[in-house]
């Protein structure tokens, strides 16, 4: 009878044990940022507004706290990375460009941590390695769509960072969207083979304005270039029309919130079910249509464009939302015609 | 009335408590500015000591920031000796990197101790070459070396971009980008210690500068590049071939950088792209004129700037410094010894003018 007690109890012990293993589910969540240049450019300033939303909303009812690094390079953000891994207080790693070599040579040294890759020049890693894509080819269209539109010389000017896979998408369906109403349009493409750098992207701006673009896509954030040549710009990434009213008729904008809780649902999965990691080993990137980006109001633009133009912009944003308007990916090297 | 005079010699006693002085108002001021954003300093400074040197990995790992930084400081050394001004040394380090990888290209499968001296020397012609094209173009047409290294450095960049960008190297099997395939690994330059990554650069860059140094102090050829820095004209009138000397000035100046892009591509990150190198040409300069234009100096100035650097990145990651400040405390630092390294050549009097 002692003996069947004690079986029972132990029995019991073991399966509550087991039950409250399962059932414990984490309530606080490092994150720890590794940032190519920082605050300042636009790319890694949406992330830290986005993943401050996140971190507002609590997803899972988690406290979530994170941590950026910014500046670092290859080995430099290796071991950035590494730091962060050993200090035990992130269980994220988002890396928020190319850094696949560097996730490659840790992600089975620390199996627990996900890991995130960002964009162009990375490899499909898979495991605890996840890759979050961001294409903002169909606002870009739109915007192209403006340019073709105001165009007085059909000259039109990008200024872009590097010739990589999702800036040359940008470009192309930019250059598209002007051509499909201006098949006049000329381009000028010019990068600034930086990922940020005001003093090199001002002067590619003043040289588009010298070969005669009278129009540009400024994807390098010189906006005061364009006010002082008084001529139109558009913006990338953030609403550069709030802080440039005069020179910025419209951005093109992104957003890495369905990205961040994308992720953070996939470690919350791991963490309180237990459910391996299953990093995508192909590029994931949310459309326009499901917010991961979007065509930004005209700001101080709205009394200025024609009700034509606005309708046709609306209506052409209405047709890429519901698939009606496909814009192709073009990955090709954009020229200069 | 202020007036500044250059100094014949500050002694190294001098020039060393300048720079320990630096290092200390430096570090005072940077205390008060981490004070200012509410962080701990005590905090803050024992993750940048714990980076620096607060392990032998840390250690190592400084080394590995020094390597690329030694060589750029040589190759400053070299040039301004002579009074040469080469602002070239970032784009001799992309030529030499580039110049590497070509000859890679063509080597296959053969042993790394075949496959890496000839990537060196590959490297090493590259950049002495485009530092002998600045020289000629400085002899034989008087174009001021400032503005063709400078220009030169952009062409070198944008010739990678064009390589890279689509281009004949462009990797296969990521998404496209401005980056070369990863090297096979007969093409990485051996490891000297376990995981960390201290390669053959360093004992390298040491040898470098042993071999500077004999140079400029020991022989004829030291003779000249430092006759050439006082007064080019007397050395002509001493029947020395001034343009000889220019050329193998810049020719050398221009393999020493390029040995630091060897050293960052093949020693370290083992894929050619631009942005892992980016700055290293320029911190060269600083380190170069913070050791005081002797290759010894520029070793010891290197070494400070990768335990800076590398410091620097524990503190980010280890401290709740706000992450700007750290950028902010290093510009501190080199502003300090930037004035001390002014100071230590140049004697600032203030002379009360004479009415008669």
């Amino acid at each position: 009878m002692n003996i069947r007690k004690h079986a029972a109890i132990a029995a019991l012990s073991i399966a509550t044990a087991a039950g409250s293993a399962t059932a414990e589910e984490p309530t606080e969540l490092g994150i720890g940022l590794i940032l190519a240049t920082g605050p300042e450019a636009a790319w890694d300033a949406t992330l830290l507004r986005d993943l401050e939303g996140v971190v507002e909303s609590a997803p899972h009812g988690l406290d979530i706290a994170f941590k950026n690094i910014n500046g670092k390079w290859g080995e430099d953000a290796g071991d950035a990375m590494e730091l962060l891994a050993k200090s035990g207080r992130y269980q994220i790693i988002w890396a928020h460009s190319s850094y696949s070599d560097q996730v490659k040579a840790l992600q089975e040294k620390y199996p627990e941590i996900l890991f995130v890759l960002v964009g162009a020049g990375n490899e499909g890693l898979g495991g605890n390695a996840y890759w979050v894509y961001k294409r903002a080819h169909e606002p870009s269209y739109l915007l192209g769509v403006l340019a073709g539109r105001l165009t007085e010389n059909n000259v039109v000017g990008v200024v872009g960072q590097f010739p990589s896979e999702d800036v040359n998408d940008q470009i192309n369906s930019f250059f598209a969207g002007a051509r499909s109403v201006n098949p006049e349009v000329q381009r000028k493409v010019a990068f600034i083979e930086s990922w940020y750098d005001p003093a090199k992207a001002e002067q590619f701006t003043n040289a588009q304005i010298a070969a005669g673009a009278d129009l540009t896509f400024q994807m390098v954030e010189s906006f005061e270039t364009c006010e002082k040549a008084s001529i139109m710009c558009f913006g990338n990434y953030v609403d550069h029309g709030e802080t440039s009213p005069d020179s910025v008729v419209a951005s093109a904008l992104i957003s890495w919130t369905e990205d961040i809780n994308w992720v953070i649902g996939e470690w919350y999965d791991y963490a309180a079910n237990g459910t391996p990691y299953d990093g995508n080993t192909s590029e994931k990137w949310v459309p326009m249509a499901d917010g991961g980006s979007a065509l930004s109001s005209f700001h101080a633009y709205e009394d200025k464009l024609s009700a034509e133009l606005k309708e046709e912009i609306a209506t052409l944003s209405a047709q890429i939302a519901s698939g009606e308007l496909a814009i192709p990916v073009d990955l090709s090297l954009p020229t200069s015609d | 009335m202020i007036t500044i005079t250059p100094r014949t010699s500050a002694g190294w006693q001098a020039q060393l408590a300048a720079y320990v002085l630096a290092l200390l108002l430096g570090f005072s001021a940077s205390a008060l500015l981490i004070t200012a954003s509410g962080a701990s300093v005590s905090e803050g400074f024992g993750a940048l000591y714990e980076g620096a040197f607060g392990s032998w990995e840390a250690v190592l790992q400084s080394l590995v920031a020094a390597t690329p930084l030694i060589f750029t400081g040589l190759a400053t050394v070299i040039a301004f000796r002579a009074e040469i001004w080469s602002i070239g040394q970032e784009g001799q380090m992309f030529a030499g990197a580039m110049c590497g990888y070509w000859a890679s290209l063509y080597l296959g499968g053969a042993p790394w101790l075949i496959a890496i001296p000839i990537i060196i020397l590959a490297a090493m012609v590259g950049g002495g070459a485009l530092g002998g094209l600045c020289g000629w173009l400085k002899t034989r047409f008087s174009v001021n070396e400032i503005i063709s290294t400078v220009m030169l450095n952009y062409v070198v960049v944008y010739l990678l971009s064009y390589l890279l960008a689509g281009g004949p190297w462009t990797a296969e099997g990521s998404t496209s980008y401005h980056q070369t395939p990863v090297f096979a690994e007969n093409f990485h330059l051996p490891l000297l210690v376990g995981s960390v990554k201290l390669h053959i650069g360093f004992p390298l860059a040491l040898a470098a500068a042993a071999v500077c140094w004999v140079i400029i102090k020991k022989t004829p050829l030291g003779f000249e590049i430092r006759a050439l820095g006082f007064n080019p004209t007397a050395l002509r009138f001493k029947g020395v071939n001034v343009t000889r000397t220019v050329l193998i000035v810049m020719c050398l100046s221009g393999a020493l950088s390029a040995l630091a892009g060897v050293s960052e591509i093949f020693g370290v990150n083992y894929r050619l792209r631009g942005d892992v190198m980016a700055g290293l040409g320029f911190t060269g300069i600083i380190v170069g004129m913070i050791g005081g234009l002797n290759p010894i100096g520029a070793v010891i100035a290197a070494l400070l700037f990768g335990a800076l650097a590398n410091g620097s990145l524990y503190m980010s990651v280890l401290s709740d410094i706000p992450p700007s400040l750290v950028p902010a405390m290093q510009g501190i630092l080199l502003l300090f010894f930037l004035s001390a390294s002014v100071l230590v050549r140049y004697s600032i009097n203030i002379v009360r003018p004479v009415h008669v």
